[in-house]
């Protein structure tokens, strides 16, 4: 005897098939049939169940020590069983790991010497000769007019220039590339074949550090302590370091290098840096102090145009390097980190405006409306589909942020402190509106809201016209977000201040330590990214902190909401996914720093860095795969339904299957 | 005395904490026909589902402690329903036998057909609709139950099985696709 039990079918049933109508695989399929079925069908279930035990016996039994397992090596086999994967695992490690750290006796071989006044200070010997052999922890040292040419297993090039002292690291060359040398005098040029995921190749000097990334560049040291860097090829990431005798206690330490690794630089080909002796030592400056900047330390400033590279031809052809030629790029101008933005680029017609925000890249939208994809640059915004542009807008100032997009109209805000409304379909700009400032956009269905640089913040119609204005009186920091009821605007000061979305009202002033770099929320909860390295939950209803997660990492612009769990990015590559209530659910290091903006999907994230393409699963966190991607050159991918964008420097627009 | 009908399940677990015994009564009459029929779907066997409906209630009760108030309590009681019965799966090897069970039957209600049009959901239509069901992927399948049999939320469902709504969503209308590309297989529609 079974029971029915009468029920509605779900409202959404009639959608589906719907949607399996409109299906062309399901043309001449009857769905009507299908949908009689759903709904006058169910699961049957017994209409009397065997009764067991009453819910005063279940409490009883539920209150009781757990009854043993009557065949324990049946439960120790179910564990021991998982046990036998990393046992094998390791074992397999143990078995191979000679031979791949196997010496062949060609690492760090000398291929050229000149001059006659080298040294290495290794068991005696005092002068090299071509064909001998360096060991990691090595010190060369050269005399005047004397140089020396270094090959790392064909695939890392050193040239030691005159008057320098080199000490080698603990290098290793295989399987993976891990190189670092300490560059305490002179200088050098390194030339590295393109990193894989997980390799790196790095040159110290002792106050500052460069991480290259499949480049050649060279690093010399003055005899006044100042350090220049010049790309030739690739990118180099460069930033201050403390020098490791630098005897400061682990706190002051700590914030002395998230100050460096914020202002980092990202050197491209043709560019190069200086960075200057400080004016006091580490452990007299005050990481504290307000402002941004930590008196007394230098940080590197760009250069760039004629004035950047000063090698020329006969000390880089050791390695094949091209000397760039005058000219190439902008001429001579000198622009510090914090108004040129990671890559430095700054476009010439915003000199009189704000700087941009946008980094200098290139960033890609799929418009899923018409299947196209848009490319928007500073100067102008293309549209195509199939490879073949649609339209394009050349624009008369540079835009200023990441534009946002409901549907087929986008919103973007330019140098020149406009917002303006770009109709997708024909091209057109439909209105500009001012914004007083370089403007950060976000939008929802009543409207567009800005935050503007220095701290006015306004929402505007769908039409352009103004419904208010307010001000949180301090610089921002990052890309407002929208809660139900209000706008959430995060501050170079650590402040979050919530304003109400209908009237412009300061709803709360909320305090962070470090300035916020990015944030998010669901329901009344704010997630906040702080530069000091920590999460923060912030409850909207109680005005309160609900929780604080120290992840001690340099957080990247992005954060993810979704599964019950915040996603976050540190620059350094690592992705943490951290649920709702401040655990921490997984992390996992990407292998390449992050410093192009993230895509996700409904289940995964996409992590583009200027070789590799690496995808994570949202769930597990676990690389779905990773890819050699030579030469990205947007500063994002795009993802549509079955398909990845991006520019590379060889393909221009290329896309991949997901 | 307060009306524990009146009040929510996270309501009546904070209650149980707090030392009213009534309250996991309260909760055990609400929960108990649905989690029943959760587990029957999984083990169409009564008396095995009732064995299982008991493991997963007790363990309902003894963890209620590390149950978080915040979270919804259904999706918390409907995961460990599913886990348990698949637990039992794995434990008895009867995944086989299972596949053969008939899960599905036309209502009572439409037995007996009051127009003609309605006769034509036969006998061996729906041996084809069960066996559609039963060749879903495990993804797919508890999806699909857990909409359609149980009218949960996308957002309940996402939560039980843990993923994100929109693969919910997106597993419910391949769920669908699927069925509806075998019963037209097999000439059903």
């Amino acid at each position: 005897m079974r029971k029915a039990i009468k029920k509605k079918p779900a409202r959404d049933m009639k959608d589906l098939i719907d949607l399996l109508r409109a299906d062309p695989k399901f043309r001449g399929v009857n769905c009507d049939k299908l949908q009689l079925i759903l709904e006058q069908s169910e699961l049957h279930v017994p209409a009397r169940w065997p009764r067991r035990f009453d819910v005063t016996k279940i409490r009883e039994y539920a209150a009781a020590p757990p009854v043993p397992s009557r065949a324990p090596l049946r439960g120790a086999y179910r564990y021991a069983r998982w046990a036998l994967v990393p046992a094998c695992a390791a074992a397999l490690f143990f078995l191979v790991w000679p031979w791949m750290s196997r010496d062949d006796g060609r690492a760090g071989t000398i291929t050229r010497v000149t001059g006659t006044s080298m040294t290495v200070s290794r068991a005696g010997r005092e002068r090299l000769d071509a064909g001998d052999t360096l060991s990691p922890g090595d010190v060369i040292t050269t005399g005047r007019g004397a140089s020396i040419d270094i090959s790392f297993n064909d695939t890392i090039r050193m040239r030691v220039l005159e008057g320098s002292r080199i000490e080698l690291g603990s290098y290793e060359l295989a399987p993976a590339r891990r190189f670092d040398a300490l560059v305490s005098a002179g200088g050098c040029i390194l030339q590295a074949d393109k990193l894989s995921a997980g390799e790196s190749v790095a040159l110290h000097t002792a106050g500052t550090e460069a991480s290259v990334k499949g480049t050649a560049f060279a690093v010399t040291v003055s005899a006044d302590g100042s350090v220049r860097y010049e790309v030739y090829e690739g990118t180099v990431r460069v930033r201050r370091r403390l020098p490791s005798d630098s005897g400061l206690g682990p706190e002051k330490a700590e914030k002395l290098a998230r100050y460096f690794e914020s202002h980092e630089l990202m050197l491209d080909r043709g560019t190069a840096c200086s960075i200057s002796p400080d004016a006091v030592s580490p452990e007299r400056a005050n990481p504290d102090a307000s402002g941004g900047r930590i008196a007394g330390l230098s940080l590197p400033v760009m250069l760039k145009g004629a004035k950047a590279l000063t090698l020329k031809d006969e000390a880089l052809s050791f390695a094949g390097i091209a000397a760039i030629s005058e000219g190439a790029g902008d001429r001579g101008a000198a622009v510090s980190p914090d108004t040129a933005g990671r890559t430095g680029s700054i476009k010439r017609s915003a000199a009189e405006h704000e700087p941009s925000i946008m980094g200098g890249q290139k960033y890609l939208l799929f418009i899923p409306e018409n299947d196209s994809i848009l490319t928007i640059d500073q100067s102008y915004i293309d549209a195509s589909r199939g490879g073949v542009s649609l339209w394009r807008l050349d624009l008369e100032d540079a835009i200023a942020s990441m534009p946002v997009r409901d549907g087929l109209s986008l919103y973007f805000s330019t140098v020149r402190g406009t917002v303006s409304r770009l109709d997708l379909g024909t091209g057109s700009v439909a209105w500009t509106a001012l914004a007083g400032g370089t403007a950060r956009l976000v939008l929802d269905g009543s409207g567009i809201y800005y935050a503007a640089s220095q701290g006015l913040v306004g929402k505007l119609d769908r039409r352009g016209e103004l419904q208010w204005k307010s001000s949180v009186g301090d610089e921002i920091s990052a890309a407002p977000v929208l809660s139900r009821h209000m706008v959430l605007v995060p501050t170079r000061k650590g402040r979050l201040v919530g304003i109400d979305k209908y009237r412009g009202l300061n709803a709360f002033d909320a305090g962070f330590p470090g300035s916020i770099v990015s944030l998010g929320t669901k329901g009344d909860t704010a997630f906040v990214a702080t530069e000091n390295g920590q999460l923060s939950a912030f409850s909207m209803k109680e005005g309160s902190v609900a929780w604080r997660y120290p992840l001690n990492d340099v957080f990247a612009d992005d954060m993810i909401i979704q599964n019950d769990s915040v996603y976050v990015f540190g620059r350094g590559g690592r992705v943490h996914r951290v649920s709702m209530s401040g655990e921490q659910i997984w992390t996992r290091d990407a292998g390449n720093p992050i410093v192009k903006r993230v895509a996700e999907d409904a289940t995964r994230i996409y992590l583009p860095s200027e070789q590799t393409l690496c995808v994570i699963n949202k769930i597990t966190g676990d690389i779905t795969w990773s890819l050699m991607v030579p030469g990205i050159k947007s500063g994002n991918v795009a993802v549509s339904g079955g398909n990845i964008y991006f520019e590379n420097e060889k393909n221009g627009l290329t896309s991949l299957k997901k | 005395m307060r009306d524990l009908k009146q009040l929510s399940d996270e309501e009546l677990v904070q209650l149980y904490r707090d030392g009213t015994e009534e309250a996991f009564t309260e909760i055990y009459s609400r929960y108990e026909q649905k989690l029943k029929r959760l587990i029957y779907y999984y083990i169409p066997n009564a008396d095995d589902a009732s064995d299982v409906f008991h493991e997963a209630i007790i363990r309902v009760f003894r963890h209620l402690g590390t149950y978080k108030i915040n979270k919804s309590f259904s999706s918390w009681i409907y995961q460990i329903a599913i886990n348990c019965s698949k637990n039992y799966i794995g434990r008895s090897m009867r995944e086989t036998h299972l596949v053969e069970q008939e899960r599905f039957r036309v209502r009572d209600e439409y037995l007996h057909p009051v127009s003609p049009e309605d006769v034509f959901i036969s006998e061996s239509d729906m041996e084809e609709f069960n066996r559609a069901v039963e060749r879903l992927k495990d993804k797919f399948k508890s999806v699909f139950i857990l909409r359609y049999d149980h009218r949960l939320k996308y957002s309940e469902i996402a939560s039980i099985l843990g993923c994100s709504e929109r693969t919910v969503k997106w597993r419910m209308e391949k769920a669908i696709e699927k069925i509806a590309q075998h019963l037209s297989e097999k000439g059903v529609i």
